[in-house]
């Protein structure tokens, strides 16, 4: 009993974790066919952030953690309006795109190893304590990790579904042209999905920092896995985003309890391989078509 | 009669291939111009041009006396031109009804939305009872209808029709064409594309002949038909 709790909730935290991370970047697809691979790199941005804001300049969390936030926002907005943007009336857009944020993804890490060191640091914004559940100790910054990740999750898919700037986005994700056509500044529409990516991103990184430590590459293993949430999800799917996240956290947990750690990576790129094979738009989604 | 557009000398194109060379056309508020001529001959490009999708490389167009050339496409529609695409580009995951109300995003107000709501859903009553349905479900003459209506959402003072009634059944086609007349009794100044003559003379007020990227005539309905121009250029004779 004891082994399953502690597989549930380690599985809940990592779930937790890359259901953040994988719904920046599935968004960004649905919407604007942006595979956007600077995705890692904003985690790591957010992540220094919070540190440099909490650790360094030693400002409460409640300056810290908005500072960082804007620094996601930030970084989303440049990004589309140096490199996105520009490239956007590109016939291979959706190629070149790739190769343009892996450059974005080095400048990013570059200047965060030169700034902060490439020594891993202790994220400061983290919640101390927890308590007990059967024998299992629970930390709080679990909880919260858990908390914020299924708030933020709901309220987006509320605003992709549910508001008019999320018919908005549904709408330029479907239909660009029809889209130009209704009066839509489609303009708009993309800079507030690359703001909200970048947003996901920095929450996804400063959560992920306190659960680990801070290192300028930390955001590749939590890209690699955003990846295969929202390839078995299949790309776009903000709903099955989250399912298959979850669903991916409490298995990874499993395979590391049961089996040992080294077969947990193995495992989830098998279910990608096999994914690909047999059902290429991805285990949620009801066809090949389908778009946000 | 003050007209609701009026094009002068437009030109337009493709990359480095003109397409458009000098069109000259105008007419008043409230009519309906129908536009008609072969396969590959500019219209769809006309009308893209007039909506901004096309850049315009020499002329002027005029919408209700002021110049709209080179305007960004959402403020062109801003002003009330509406393009309904050719093969209408529904946004196919999205229900009738938020396929009217994206194209009602511009309207501040709730009840202005409603309002507008109303008229589209009295108009195409169709369209009330499939409101939930997503839009790939639709027959085509269903789907033509979410396209004029969205057209009605977005608030379009001129509405610009590309060729309402390609792919369907004789029997829809006429339904289309009774909106159309509808809409035209109710004062609304709409430019449709048709390359079926005949369909675009039963509701034109006035009828545009176009020819390799040039309006060649301009007239009512009944002296249009009448004259030996139409089957040369749909003829070559």
């Amino acid at each position: 009993m004891d082994t399953f709790i502690q597989i549930v909730i380690s599985g809940l935290v990592l779930g937790s974790m890359y259901s953040v991370s994988a719904i920046g970047l599935t968004l960004l697809w649905g919407a604007l066919n942006v595979l956007n691979m600077a995705h890692g790199a904003f985690l790591v941005a957010g992540g220094y952030a919070a540190y440099y804001f909490g650790g360094y300049l030693g400002l409460p969390a409640y300056v810290a953690i908005p500072g960082a936030l804007a620094t996601g926002v930030v970084l989303g907005l440049l990004v589309y309006a140096g490199v996105a943007r520009p490239l956007r009336k590109n016939a291979n857009f959706e190629t070149t795109v790739i190769i343009a944020t892996v450059g974005v993804a080095l400048v990013i890490e570059n200047l965060v190893q030169k700034g902060f060191g490439a020594y891993p640091l202790k994220q400061p914004l983290s919640l101390q304590g927890g308590f007990n559940i059967a024998q299992t100790f629970v930390p709080w910054n679990s909880v919260l990790v858990c908390v914020v990740s299924i708030v933020l999750l709901v309220l987006l898919d509320f605003v992709v579904r549910k508001t008019r700037y999320g018919r908005m986005i549904r709408a330029v994700a479907q239909n660009y042209e029809a889209a130009r056509l209704m009066g839509i500044r489609t303009g708009a529409v993309y800079r507030f999905v690359f703001a909200i990516s970048g947003l996901m991103a920095a929450i996804s990184g400063i959560m992920l920092s306190t659960a680990t430590t801070l290192s300028p590459t930390m955001g590749y293993d939590p890209m690699l896995k955003a990846f295969i949430v929202c390839v078995i999800a299949g790309l776009g799917e903000v709903r099955g985003a989250l399912i298959a996240a979850f669903a991916l956290g409490v298995l990874e947990a499993t395979v590391q309890f049961q089996l040992g750690v080294r077969f947990a990576l193995p495992l989830l790129l098998l279910l990608v391989v096999v994914t690909l094979i047999f059902r290429p738009q991805g285990l949620l989604r009801k066809n090949e078509a389908s778009r946000l | 009669m003050t007209p609701i557009l009026e094009i002068a000398g437009l030109g337009a194109g493709y990359g480095s291939v003109p397409i458009l060379h000098g069109i000259n056309l105008s007419f008043g508020a409230g009519q309906v111009c129908g536009l008609v001529g072969p396969n590959g001959h500019g219209k769809t490009t006309l009308l893209r041009t007039i909506s901004g999708l096309l850049p315009t490389t020499r002329g002027q167009t005029t919408f209700d006396g002021e110049s709209i050339t080179g305007l960004p496409v959402h403020e062109i529609v801003g002003r009330g031109v509406i393009h309904v695409p050719q093969g209408d580009m529904l946004f196919g995951e999205m229900s009738v009804l938020d396929n009217l109300l994206v194209a009602g995003t511009r309207l501040a107000a709730t009840s202005e939305v409603e309002d507008r709501l109303a008229v589209v859903f009295d108009l195409l009553p169709r369209l009330k009872e499939r409101r939930f349905q997503s839009a790939f479900t639709l027959s085509g003459g269903e789907r033509r209808m979410v396209a004029i209506g969205r057209g009605l959402m977005a608030g379009g003072r001129l509405l610009m029709l590309d060729e309402p009634s390609l792919g369907l059944a004789p029997a829809v086609i006429d339904e289309i064409y009774d909106v159309i007349s509808k809409l035209s009794h109710a004062g609304q100044s709409v430019l449709v594309v048709e390359e079926n003559v005949t369909r675009a003379a039963e509701v034109s007020d006035v009828v545009a002949l176009m020819d390799h990227g040039q309006i060649v005539q301009v007239g009512a309905p009944e002296t249009l038909l009448s004259g030996l121009s139409i089957d040369a250029t749909y003829f070559g004779g």
